[in-house]
């Protein structure tokens, strides 16, 4: 779907929709929001709606940056650590590597 | 439409062609050409108790290195100080399989697996002089009855004695690179070889590539130790994996005279004649424990048959049961014995009570024991007729208990007078038990007992729990089942018929003297101790026996199913040693339910078909630390060892090129890649000009 074809308010409500979803920890939701809309919030042509979107934008940018850098510094801390937290460790793990402390 | 079938001749002629050439090619694959696989399956595996791991593992992709086979002491020195080609493989003989020497390749950070090469003329009587052990210098003392927090009077004998002075603990090691015995004589020829003709130091100058290199593939998947890799094989939705698996097999048992639950056993009237039915060693696929565990198994046997014959007779006149069994797993922590123990003592010992089925077993428990006869070590006396008997010093310090012991020694006293041929000699009283089973009954209960060994004080054997303890070391030289001339299985014989004079004597009062059949004893011990797939096993091993191999029986105890033919195969001999003929055919010989009192085997090349109605049957051996709920891993109760899983163990010999030549053939590669991706793509952009065709119309 090519984003710059749809009607304006449609544009809106696409992004205002992924900016909900994204609140229900599904920050692929904003990530996809902030990358998609990118082009439309700050160089297309302006148009009444642009500043509502691009509102959206920013925030989900900023959430899905926020996500990431939580989610990376959880991976490193937990792969760290995974052997010293013990059973608790081995309960949170989907697959547990074979061989491996 | 025209182009489309033009479109699918093509491809038929891609295909056509393509396969023309897998055909042409005939796939031996460039992998296969560039290794040599050469025996990998006595591998040094992973297995781990409570609180530690112990034994080997690779990398997941393999470990590899460049082969140095060592021939003296100054060798290693050169692979430490010259050596330019690290990692090396180091491949020696036996004599340097020294804790000092995997150490110091440990340290060297130079040593990236070893080999452990037996080649056919290796004498370990006379090049081993100081023995060979893995086990500890006193083996199975940690789950004993003398540990330091239960009978501290006792605890520090063993190390101020050792049992077993040649032990190296080398088993209870954990290795940081992989360690493969190599016995196979092709694939020593093929190391030696290619050593020589590729690596050996030219006066001390080592040699240029392409060097010979080993790889050494044996990963296992556990670590830590039992709690962490028995956690993580019951967690998580895809656990198929096994982390590790509890050592688990049967206790092998039978009784003269079979036991309803609707009779009551007396108190004190079942005689246990027990032996150790396992051995171990470092490696996976052998462990011969010649005498550690089959002069025991074939010794008990062999009287076992022997007093069945007066089987009538001994029932007419008493009330007195004999239950003969070998314990599995009691090298690791006595595993066989505890859970016999554990099921007495919960009153489930053959098992539960089960509603409705008739002639069941009776339960055994622990008051029911009257006398308790271990057969330990006793193929290696130092005096041909001279063996020792040991009695525990705690509970004969009982004046009671020790009126019915002293009635026991004298017992077996005048039945070695009778038989004649066999002298035993008492230990010392302040002496404790050697490792023996019953130091598990003795944990929980007093009773009175005597183990039978070859030694008085330290161990005859010197290579107790090793490859090494093979028929070899107990003199066994029979190369046939009906050889007469070895004096090995003559030996044996004589302790089974005082041990079954002893029994007869214990149960009925009344002394006769009871031979064993030599002809049985040397069959079994040829079975045992050099090939199972011997006339004995074939006539009663049924379909398992199709499953043995020609070779020494091993006697790890191993993980569930693991080695559960030789298991079953020595079920069905005891079964057969200890049952009556029947006359019911086939379809008729099978139990109802396996809580019956008597079970039937059918032997179908035995006598083109023979039924045996007998008492024998096999029950779990697995510690009870896998069955307690929230057991505590550290308490050191019960034994808690697991074997790791792995997928595969493997050795490859392969030739390996200098660094540069490797990497001359990677780039040479990618430059010939890149090369023919320029010149299609130069030849199809002038395709008009090169093969005079015009472009097709575009599609639609």
């Amino acid at each position: 779907m090519n984003v710059e074809r749809l009607p304006n308010e449609r544009k809106l409500a696409i992004c205002r929709k992924y900016f909900m979803a994204g609140f229900a920890l599904l920050p692929f939701m904003w990530a996809v929001n902030a990358i998609w809309f990118l082009k439309e919030a700050f160089w297309a042509t302006p148009y009444p709606e642009q500043k509502q979107i691009r509102k959206y934008v920013i925030v989900s940018g900023i959430g899905a940056i926020v996500w990431l850098v939580g989610l990376i510094s959880w991976v490193i801390i937990f792969q760290q650590n995974r052997s010293n937290w013990g059973a608790t460790a081995d309960y949170l793990s989907f697959i547990i590597p074979k061989g491996i402390p | 439409m025209a182009s489309k079938v033009t479109g699918r001749q093509a491809t038929l002629l891609r295909v056509l062609v393509l396969s023309g050439t897998f055909f042409l090619a005939a796939g031996e694959r460039v992998k296969n050409k560039i290794y040599d696989e050469i025996q990998g399956d006595m591998a040094c595996f992973k297995r781990f108790n409570g609180t530690h791991e112990i034994g080997c593992t690779s990398k997941f992709f393999g470990n590899t290195g460049v082969l140095h086979v060592i021939e003296e002491k100054a060798d290693f020195d050169w692979v430490y100080e010259h050596g330019p080609h690290q990692p090396y493989v180091l491949a020696f003989t036996p004599l340097f399989l020294t804790e000092a020497v995997l150490e110091r390749a440990t340290d060297s950070g130079k040593v990236s697996g070893v080999v452990v090469v037996v080649p056919e003329d290796f004498d370990p009587e006379t090049q081993l002089l100081d023995g060979f052990s893995g086990e500890t210098e006193c083996p199975d003392a940690y789950l004993g009855l003398y540990n330091a927090s239960s009978n501290p009077d006792y605890a520090g004998y063993c190390r101020k004695k050792p049992w077993n002075p040649n032990g190296t603990s080398m088993l209870y090691t954990s290795w940081e690179f992989p360690i493969f015995l190599i016995t196979n004589q092709t694939s020593v020829n093929n190391i030696q070889n290619c050593f020589e003709k590729f690596n050996k130091p030219v006066n001390g100058m080592p040699r240029d590539w392409p060097l010979c290199s080993l790889e050494l593939k044996s990963n296992m998947y556990g670590t830590t130790n039992s709690e962490v890799c028995m956690r993580r094989a019951s967690i998580g939705p895809l656990s198929t994996d096994n982390f590790c698996d509890p050592l688990y097999d049967y206790n092998i048992w039978g009784t003269l005279k079979p036991m309803n639950m609707s009779e009551e056993i007396p108190e004190k009237s079942v005689i246990i004649v027990a032996a150790r039915m396992d051995a171990a060693t470092m490696f996976d696929n052998i462990s011969p424990g010649a005498n550690s565990a089959v002069s025991g198994i074939i010794t008990l046997m062999s009287a076992a048959a022997a007093i069945f014959k007066h089987k009538e007779e001994i029932i007419n006149v008493s009330n007195k049961n004999i239950l003969f069994i070998l314990f599995q797993g009691e090298t690791w922590g006595y595993i066989g014995s505890s859970r016999v123990v554990w099921d007495m003592e919960q009153g489930q010992f053959p098992y539960k009570v089960k509603d409705d089925v008739k002639d069941q077993i009776a339960q055994i428990n622990l008051t029911h024991i009257d006398y308790f006869i271990e057969l330990e070590q006793v193929g290696q006396p130092e005096d041909i007729n001279k063996l020792y008997i040991h009695t525990d010093p705690i509970s004969n310090a009982n004046p009671e208990l020790k009126n019915e012991t002293d009635n026991l020694l004298n017992i077996l006293d005048e039945a070695s007078n009778l038989v004649n041929e066999t002298k035993f000699v008492r230990v010392r009283k302040d002496v404790p038990l050697p490792p023996s089973s019953i130091q598990s009954f003795l944990k929980h209960v007093n009773i009175s007992g005597v183990v039978i060994t070859d030694h008085e004080g330290e161990f005859k054997n010197p290579y107790y729990e090793s490859f090494l303890d093979n028929y070899r070391n107990v003199k066994y030289e029979a190369d046939n089942e009906t050889s007469d001339a070895d004096l090995y299985h003559k030996h044996i014989n004589n302790v089974a018929s005082v041990l079954a004079t002893a029994i007869y004597k214990l149960a009925t009062n009344t002394h006769k003297k009871i031979t064993a059949d030599p002809e049985l004893t040397n069959e079994l011990l040829f079975c045992y101790m050099k090939n199972m797939t011997c006339n004995l096993v074939q006539e009663y091993g049924g379909e398992m026996a199709k499953h043995l191999e020609p070779k020494p029986a091993k006697l790890y105890v191993s993980v569930e199913s693991g080695e559960r033919y030789r298991s079953y195969v020595t079920m069905y001999l005891m079964a057969g040693l200890l049952g009556d003929e029947v006359e019911r055919n086939q379809s008729d010989c099978k139990i109802e339910s396996i809580y019956n009192m008597n079970h039937f085997y059918y032997f179908s090349h035995l006598h083109n078909g023979t039924c045996v109605q007998t008492t024998v049957r096999m029950t779990e051996a697995m510690s009870p630390a896998f069955l307690i709920d929230d057991y505590d891993w550290k308490s050191g109760e019960y034994s808690t060892w697991t074997e790791s899983g792995w997928k595969l163990t493997k050795v490859m010999i392969f030739l390996r090129p200098s660094v540069l030549e490797e990497v001359a053939v990677v780039c040479g590669g990618v430059v010939s890649l890149v090369l023919s991706v320029i010149v299609v793509h130069f030849m199809n952009s002038r395709a008009d000009l090169l093969f005079g065709l015009s472009t097709p119309p575009a599609a639609c």
